[in-house]
């Protein structure tokens, strides 16, 4: 179905399946490898059919498009730049990279010792080996840098991952929402895919990415991209509406799944629209229908998520009195509306310390929106410097003591990291949280760090209010976080925040949107385009990049045969780098192949080469990949026990946890 | 040496003691102590009590410069400590020598006081270090002949201090199989290097998992992490808020100290209180690694009376236009109370929190404590 993003890049895209296709073809089919499979181990096996999917995944598309047009000249020229007979180029090789993978996941060998065996892989074969070998290696690593415990877990963004590899990270990137067709996942019961609708693509895409986030906006994003779709649905023949909308519904929902797990008030949601569907007249018009589910879809972001915030706002204001020290965590849509409602509406005097944690520093857009209300004390004139004020240097003794600072006792506003809560705690009179859901047991299921501040605040007996919508009521139950999580990308985790290191990106004055505060965090990575994909940032194969690995000079020891672990992932950063810095000053978009090589001029090579360097001192994890051993686990959710909670403030009022199971039967009846 | 030499010795020694702010305490330990060795060997002293003088000079000094640094101090009073039981114990041998040269039945007034010294300064404290001074007096003018003897006492027990100070974190390290088992997932925070030597000792003999917090804002997680990694030792790095999710797998936690205050409580890098908490609330025993120089016989009367806050820089841009609008906290230290304490490891072996008075006891002296608090604010 073609729609104008579609067309807009539609050169890009050309150019982009031409390269795609050339790789495939160059690359083959595996068949034909087992002399050697029988001598190899049942794990080493595994590994080798893992590569072996892997190349198939690359061969699938192949089959599905007009391969046969593909031009054989071009084909034949790159193996004979290869170096490699058309016959003897596929299966070999497959089994070498699946060597390869086997000796450096299974062991802390070096590949570096495998090396000697593999003298195809060197030299000449160049960038494409060294693609497959890439991926093999990925897989690898994935599998070997897994946590245990977590290993029912989904990786973060696999669940994105059904079209070719290379196109693993596209499909959930902004920048290439073209390729985004080859994301879709064919339904099994019709035999044309419902293509996805490109509202339900775009608020997809933007979950992906975290700009939009937190569970309110998402869930009404959602529905709005639903309500959008069903606007432009249009019966097939022989068809009813009211059985085929469920069919047409069901890409669009997986794909939002595919993007990132939903959160329990969109599952509510899709329920709540399913069973919406489910009771449409089927005697009724299209337009009718369409225009009922719609109005049905408004008034439930009206009623359940938009009018709830607002009068959780209000339930929770009422509960702030004069003199209070707010402890909030992270970012909530309905926690921050209450606070403002109770400063200006209320006009209640009160003091927030705000808590923020790695990775999203949500607290700091909380800050910024708090600070934007009014909230936060006048930035100091020279004329009001009193050396008392100068050598009051604890910095809490605003918030509780009536001392020198007492005309700014009301409003102000403290920032302090998670690991700082037994600091601030004390100072705290209400802990008010925001949640993503509660279960049927009482417990919270929030970002992860909630449950930390409603433990302090147990501990420190300062009451744990709890803002939560009704709709994100559920009865599901769980105990602890580890039975079921959603993964973040581990190398987030990397790459450390400091102004003396030059790493942070200050936020752009002009945008304060969402977009810049939140993305803030992501961006001081090198590997900044990685955030949208699947971790290890070797699956992020651009053109450009491709081209740029072709070049031998590029490993930063042209005398290792085989790149290590570490020099892939090296080679690969400083090539984004060089990349990203490419991109700033030309368009990459209009430049031919030939053009692009030039981008990668030696200067800048040697310039990221110490950049990078300058990143592994300062970050001793960087060098993760090359230690077997060392893992990175991104936790993004946890569970909060019920008897932290001292109150839940829903748009029905204030409510016990023990109250969630009997709020749920109400609404069933 | 002169006083001028001796306060150029002190300024020489602050001022390499502010410059190396990263620097390990057990190293801090060693320079405070190599430098009292220092003052002993090179200074001019006719009886032990000018150099208990000179020492508590020298060692107000460099409390002074470092305030909140509690292993300087404990350094301090353990010295002068030492002096003390080296002066007695010299005074008791000549006393025993000479008596039995003499054929004289042995002076049990002057033998108690050494004997009790331990036990007893705790209970009638005024009364009896009057007694211990005024014998010191009384018995300087035996010792002003054989002052040269006195001296290699006292730099024998300096050495013996030291020698204490580089095997500490071995020592350590050698209780670790006491209290790890295979297959064990420990939970430790920020970078301790007794932590790092503990946990590396014990995969020597087991395999086993930790999960390390990074520890934000300084993130000495991630050095701890890449050190620690290696094939016996799987090594997890999570996020600070992801402690009380891990929790309720992790079979023991570890954490190390910059201080063990005196009623056992701990004070560390921010964040182990949160972890010491969690650990608390799934029952998890909480195991601290400390060397025995960094028990403190102070009391932490207030959760923040050693914590400091420092610049804001690292978790809140300068540069951002709303950073002069807010507060921004980031102290350094983490007060741990006893309560969430299970077990204190040092190089003797482990201990109750409850235990540390005892410690106290046999290291250090009320009088130099009271001495030299005076320079802590």
């Amino acid at each position: 179905m073609p729609y104008p993003q579609e067309k807009i890049k539609a050169e890009l895209k050309a150019e982009r399946a031409r390269l795609h296709k050339l790789r495939l073809e160059q690359q083959g089919l595996p068949e034909g490898h087992g002399t050697s499979q029988k001598k190899m181990t049942k794990q080493e096996r595994r590994e080798l059919q893992e590569a072996q999917r892997l190349a198939k995944i690359n061969g699938q598309p192949l089959k599905k498009s007009d391969s046969k047009s593909i031009h054989l000249e071009d084909k034949h020229k790159i193996q004979m730049q290869l170096g490699v007979s058309p016959k003897d180029s596929s299966s070999p090789l497959i089994a070498q990279i699946a060597n390869m993978a086997i000796t450096s996941s299974s062991s802390s060998t070096n590949p570096l010792s495998t090396s000697g065996l593999t003298p195809g892989i060197t030299g000449g074969t160049g960038a494409l080996n060294q693609r497959i070998t890439e991926k093999a290696l990925e897989a690898a690593m994935i599998q070997e840098k897994k946590v245990r415990m977590f290993e029912h877990l989904e990786e973060p963004n696999s669940r994105s991952f059904s079209g070719p590899p290379s196109d693993k990270w596209r499909g959930s990137s902004l920048t290439s929402i073209s390729e985004g067709t080859e994301c879709e996942k064919p339904v099994p019961s019709t035999k044309k895919p419902i293509p996805v609708h490109p509202a339900v693509k775009s608020a997809g895409l933007k979950m992906a990415c975290f700009e939009i986030d937190g569970a309110n906006e998402r869930a009404a994003a959602m529905l709005k991209a639903f309500a959008i779709a069903i606007n432009d649905y249009k019966t097939p023949p022989q068809q009813t509406m009211a059985r085929h909308l469920q069919t047409y519904l069901n890409p669009q929902i997986s794909y939002f799944v595919q993007q990132r797990p939903l959160t329990i008030g969109m599952g509510n949601a899709i329920r709540w629209l399913k069973e919406k569907i489910s009771l449409v007249d089927i005697d009724k018009d299209e337009a009718s229908t369409k225009r009922e589910l719609i109005s049905l879809i408004a008034s439930y972001i009206q009623e359940r998520i938009h009018a709830a915030i607002e009068s959780v706002a209000e339930y929770g204001a009422s509960k702030i009195k004069d003199g209070d020290v707010i402890l909030i965590y992270g970012h909530s849509s309905s926690v921050l509306k209450m606070l403002i409602r109770a400063f200006k509406e209320d006009k209640v005097k009160f003091n927030v310390i705000v808590i923020d944690s790695r990775i999203g520093f949500w607290g700091q857009k909380t800050v910024r929106q708090l600070v934007a209300a009014g909230m936060a004390r006048k930035p100091m004139e020279i004329g009001e410097l009193v050396p008392s004020s100068i050598h009051n240097t604890d910095p809490v003794g605003h918030t509780n003591s009536s001392g020198s600072q007492a005309q700014n006792i009301c409003g102000n506003v403290s920032y302090a990291y998670i690991t700082s809560l037994g600091y601030v705690m004390k100072q705290a009179s209400k802990v008010i949280l925001g949640v993503e859901a509660i279960m049927g047991n009482g417990a919270l299921l929030s970002r992860s760090g909630t449950s930390m501040v409603a433990l302090a605040a147990h501990n420190y007996r300062v009451p744990v209010l709890v803002s939560c919508e009704s709709y994100k009521f559920t009865d599901r139950v769980q105990l602890d976080s580890v039975v079921s999580n959603e993964l973040g990308n581990p190398e987030n985790l990397i790459w450390t925040p400091s102004e003396s290191k030059q790493n942070w990106i200050s936020p752009n004055k002009h945008s304060k949107s969402l977009v810049s505060n939140t993305m803030m965090a992501i961006n001081y990575s090198p590997l900044a385009s990685d955030r949208f994909g699947a971790w290890p940032s070797l699956n992020n194969t651009r053109t450009f990049v491709d081209l740029a690995s072709q070049s031998k000079t590029l490993l930063p020891h042209p005398s290792t045969n085989f790149p290590n672990l570490n020099l892939l992932s090296k080679s690969k950063a400083i090539n984004n780098m060089i990349a990203t810095s490419a991109i700033g000053s030309t368009t990459i978009k209009h430049t031919k192949p030939q053009d692009k090589s030039t981008i990668l001029d030696p200067i800048d090579k040697q310039e990221a080469l110490k950049k990078w360097d300058l990143l592994e001192q300062e970050n001793p994890l960087a060098k993760w990949r090359e230690q077997p051993s060392l893992k990175i686990l991104d936790i993004t959710r946890d569970i909060t026990p019920s008897k932290f909670v001292s109150v839940i403030i829903t748009e029905l009022g204030l409510i016990p946890t023990t109250s969630i199971p009997v709020v749920l039967r109400e609404y069933k009846n | 040496m002169s006083t001028k030499d001796l306060s150029y010795l002190i300024d020489n020694f602050t001022l390499k003691l502010d410059q190396s702010k990263d620097c390990s305490s057990l190293k801090k330990a060693l320079e405070t102590a190599n430098l009292i060795k220092n003052v002993v060997n090179s200074s001019k002293w006719d009886d032990p009590n000018t150099l208990m003088e000179l020492i508590r000079f020298t060692g107000k000094k460099i409390v002074k410069t470092s305030q909140k640094d509690l292993v300087l101090f404990n350094v301090i009073c353990r010295m002068t400590h030492l002096v003390r039981t080296e002066a007695k114990n010299y005074r008791n041998t000549l006393e025993i020598a000479s008596n039995t040269n003499n054929n004289t039945p042995k002076q049990s007034g002057m033998s108690t006081p050494v004997m009790g010294l331990g036990q007893s300064t705790y209970n009638s404290v005024g009364k009896l270090i009057n007694l211990v001074e005024l014998n010191l007096l009384q018995q300087s003018r035996i010792e002003n002949t054989s002052r040269l003897n006195l001296k290699t006492f006292i730099l024998q027990g300096i050495n013996d201090f030291i020698e204490e100070l580089e095997n500490t974190r071995i020592n350590i390290a050698s209780h670790a199989t006491d209290h790890i088992h295979s297959n064990e997932i420990i939970m430790t925070c920020g970078h301790s290097k007794t932590v790092e030597r503990f946990l590396k000792n014990a995969s020597r003999k087991r395999r086993f998992m930790v999960v390390i917090t990074e520890s934000a804002p300084s993130y000495q997680g991630h050095k701890l992490a890449a050190a620690l990694a290696s094939p016996d030792i799987e090594t997890v790095v999570i996020p600070d808020s992801a402690a009380f999710a891990m929790m309720s797998r992790v079979n023991k936690v570890i954490l190390g100290a910059h201080t063990v205050m005196a009623n056992g409580g701990l004070i560390t890098n921010s964040g182990a209180q949160m972890i010491a908490m969690a650990a608390k609330y799934h029952s998890t025993p909480v195991v601290v690694c400390a060397g025995l120089y960094k028990v403190s016989p102070l009391f932490p009367f207030d959760q923040d009376s050693f914590n400091t806050l420092v610049s804001p820089d690292g978790i809140f841009p300068y540069k951002d236009e709303i950073s002069d609008q807010i507060d921004v906290l980031n102290p350094v230290c983490d007060y741990v109370g006893p309560e969430y304490v299970d077990l204190l490891v040092n190089h003797l072996g482990g201990h109750l929190p409850s235990y540390i008075y005892r410690l106290l006891q046999e290291n250090y002296d009320d009088q130099d404590i009271v001495a030299l608090c005076g320079t802590i604010s």
